[in-house]
């Protein structure tokens, strides 16, 4: 990363070699499976990493640093989405319901067990469960990077667990 | 909350038939087996996953980075801290009044004379009008009380010429007495 800084062209090689498929998953998984979308992220996520190294705290390992970002950058595009959606039914409740409904049947044919399952989760616990058990983050890590407690961790993913069996019932 | 690192320990490694008889009952009555099975198939499926680019999203980014700005670009982007800014401008206004003026000194080295010829219009307003005083003199009658000035008044003197006495006297009574 200290190469990279540098402008280093083999160092962001070997950087983006290392990291770009598993980011690629993890905004796959977190932005409904929109493949576009997903590769938009890592190319917006890297060239910021290019852009703005000073970002880069040495203290991080790069790993929890680059899915610290990560989960920022889906925390926005939440956010984003919400703002859109409430003004998009708000103004145009007719045409919201036509769009809404083809794109059910585009997801019917498209998504997968796994896309059905993380849906159903909200965006923070979401972000827990791939860290977790996607990324392979440890609770420590996942708990310094989101700037909650270790505790709080595990009781979101057990809630995760109790969540999606709570959904699956109905 | 108590049994999370086991249960999800249980989860990563083992499918619910291989559990044994005690974990079997500890699962189902956090989760349940068909929601042990489900979380389980899915966290192995995503376990270490990668979903490979379809775009060549290191090419523009290495092809941007190539890109760096050129020497005076990157002088102007660099950043210059608050402290440097104000002493270089207090250092230029500095100079600029300690430094004596210059005087300029001219040393004619050839003098060349070029003829020059110099058409000039010259507008002349000539007089169409031309304005005279005229002096218009009107008799006015004065009241005169003494008979010095009023043999002094000239108007007075020669309408009294060729009169006779009593017509004098009569005009002198009009005139000067206000009789």
């Amino acid at each position: 990363m200290v190469l990279v800084k540098r402008r280093d062209h083999q160092a962001f090689s070997i950087l983006y070699n290392r990291y770009a498929d598993r980011l690629n998953a993890f905004f796959f998984r977190m932005l409904w499976a929109d493949r576009e979308m997903s590769e938009d992220f890592v190319h917006d996520l890297f060239s910021k990493v290019i852009n703005k190294p000073e970002l880069y705290d040495e203290a991080y390992e790069v790993k929890p640093w680059l899915f610290r970002i990560a989960a920022n950058m889906c925390k926005n595009a939440y956010r984003k989405r919400s703002f859109e959606q409430a003004y998009q039914s708000a103004h145009f409740q007719e045409e919201v319901f036509e769009a809404r409904s083809e794109e059910k049947v585009d997801e019917l044919i498209l998504t997968d067990q796994i896309h059905d399952l993380l849906d159903k989760m909200d965006e923070e616990r979401k972000a827990i469960f791939l860290l977790r058990y996607q990324q392979e983050l440890t609770i420590d890590v996942i708990a310094e990077m989101l700037e909650i407690s270790e505790g709080t961790v595990k009781s979101r993913l057990f809630y995760t667990r109790e969540k999606i069996r709570a959904t699956l019932k109905y | 909350m108590e049994n999370f690192e086991k249960i999800e320990k249980l989860m990563q490694t083992k499918s619910f038939d291989e559990l044994s008889k005690e974990d079997q009952a500890l699962v189902s009555s956090a989760l349940g087996e068909e929601n042990y099975k489900e979380l389980r198939a899915t966290m192995i499926q995503i376990k270490g996953e990668k979903i490979p680019l379809k775009r060549d999203v290191k090419g523009e980014l290495v092809k941007g980075m190539k890109k760096e700005p050129s020497l005076l670009v990157s002088l102007f982007l660099k950043p210059i801290p608050s402290y440097a800014f104000v002493v270089a401008v207090l250092l230029l206004v500095a100079t600029y009044f300690l430094t004596p003026a210059r005087v300029v000194r001219e040393t004619l080295i050839a003098e060349k004379k070029i003829p020059v010829t110099v058409f000039d219009t010259v507008l002349v307003v000539q007089v169409d009008t031309l304005w005279r005083d005229r002096i218009v003199k009107v008799p006015v009658p004065m009241m005169v009380t003494d008979q010095k000035e009023a043999d002094q008044l000239p108007i007075l003197q020669t309408s009294l010429e060729n009169k006779s006495n009593s017509d004098q006297e009569d005009l002198l009574d009009l005139v000067v007495r206000g009789r």
